[in-house]
């Protein structure tokens, strides 16, 4: 499968204090699931990624493909296989459609 | 999903050496420059006569290998000119069109000429007008200036106030009388074509009489955006919320960029921006301008409403 690169137009940014933060929240067992923790600037607009979002964004890089991600996740998450697979699949899927995600 | 509060700033303004007021020297001035690349901010402008800094292509350099976007706005001086053609064009470059605006009119040859002379250095200038009280009837007329002379971009900030306002200054702002002004020359048809003019409005009101030729939307707008993806930076180094905010955070000399973002005074002023101001209580248009330009409203206000100076009434 093609590798997943983030479009080059797009400037973005980790808060990395907000992920420190979001990941100590995760670790305590709150819903993390609406704190972003990577700012997107596009057109002007800012727009934020959850932690997950975030992960897959970054991983996005045009040196790995889709499973190649996953299998990067599932070393950061203690879940089964099938659950990142669908989730990054979905993600993915409405990036591209966005034009945020293109394939390199 | 609404946006958090962020680590750091992703726009900033920046006074670099206005008249009269001693600038940093090029260490001070490389130091704050580390400062913005270490904390990632995107976009930084260098205002007031950046050009005039013995020390600008060292910054501009330094800002660039740190990973921002620099814009730079210029008079179009004699000075600046030579300047800017030692510069090269890896940074946009707005020219400042109060300059050319006096008397209630605006000097249209003067200004093509100086678009002229910039284009002879930098390919693709763009416009900057911040007017003053009643000037804002002049937009038609820039933006039909804007189409004969093909300019691609013209940026309206909002006011600012800088970090120490002056009463005379304050009562040179525009309010919702200049806005209703306006509005009735855009309904007589003074508005003119697009013709591919990227515009950006930073007043929400502003934008909101503009929409047919700013287009999309604001839909991540999520109200003022002092002290969280806005920051300024004084000639003297000092960090504010934002140019219309003149509340120092403290000095980039002394500490760290993100600290400052981190600090009590800064979330105080968040919290502040969260309140629903006393004019816009039950205003049916909250949830889509948030009361707009809280700094403004603030500090330039005479009465304790807290709306928008552009804002003419609750809807």
């Amino acid at each position: 499968m093609a590798v997943l690169l983030r479009n080059p137009d797009i400037v973005w940014r980790r808060e990395k204090r907000r992920e420190e933060q979001v990941l100590q929240e995760l670790e305590e067992g709150g819903d993390v699931e609406d704190r972003g923790t990577v700012i997107l600037l596009i057109s002007g607009m800012m727009h934020q990624l959850n932690l997950l979002g975030g992960m897959i964004w970054d991983l996005c890089d045009g040196s790995r493909d889709q499973e190649q991600i996953v299998d990067n996740l599932l070393e950061e998450f203690d879940v089964e296989r099938e659950i990142i697979s669908a989730d990054v699949t979905d993600f993915v899927a409405d990036l591209l459609k966005r034009g945020w995600l293109i394939y390199g | 999903m609404a946006v958090d509060l962020l680590d750091a700033p992703l726009r900033i303004s920046w006074d670099i050496c206005p008249p009269g007021q001693s600038p940093l020297n090029r260490q001070q001035l490389l130091l704050v420059a580390d400062q913005l690349s270490a904390a990632g901010v995107f976009f930084v402008t260098l205002e007031e006569a950046p050009l005039a800094h013995p020390e600008i292509q060292g910054l501009l350099e330094a800002l660039r290998q740190g990973g921002c976007q620099v814009s730079l706005l210029s008079k179009v001086s004699p000075a600046e000119l030579e300047v800017l053609a030692q510069l090269g064009s890896d940074f946009n470059l707005f020219v400042d069109v109060d300059r050319f605006c006096s008397a209630g009119q605006l000097d249209a040859p003067a200004l093509a000429t100086a678009l002229k002379q910039v284009q002879q250095t930098h390919a693709d200038p763009a416009l900057l007008w911040t007017p003053s009280r009643g000037q804002l009837a002049l937009l038609p007329e820039l933006l039909k200036f804007c189409s004969h002379q093909q300019v691609s971009r013209l940026k309206l900030p909002n006011q600012k106030i800088g970090v120490n306002p002056k009463k005379s200054q304050l009562d040179n702002l525009p309010d919702c009388t200049d806005l209703g002004e306006l509005e009735k020359s855009i309904a007589a048809g003074d508005l003119p074509a697009r013709n591919g003019l990227q515009l950006e409005v930073h007043d929400l009101f502003l934008w909101e009489l503009l929409q047919p030729l700013t287009g999309g939307q604001r839909s991540e707008y999520g109200g003022c955006q002092a002290a969280n993806s806005l920051g300024h930076i004084s000639v003297a180094a000092e960090l504010f919320p934002c140019s219309s905010w003149p509340e120092p955070l403290g000095s980039l000399l002394e500490n760290e960029l993100l600290d400052l973002w981190q600090s009590a005074s800064r979330l105080q002023i968040r919290e502040a921006i969260q309140q629903v101001p006393v004019g816009c209580d039950g205003c049916r248009d909250y949830q889509v301008c948030f009361g707009g330009c809280r700094g403004l409203s603030r500090f330039c206000r005479t009465d304790d409403l807290g709306r928008d100076l552009l804002c003419a009434e609750r809807r």
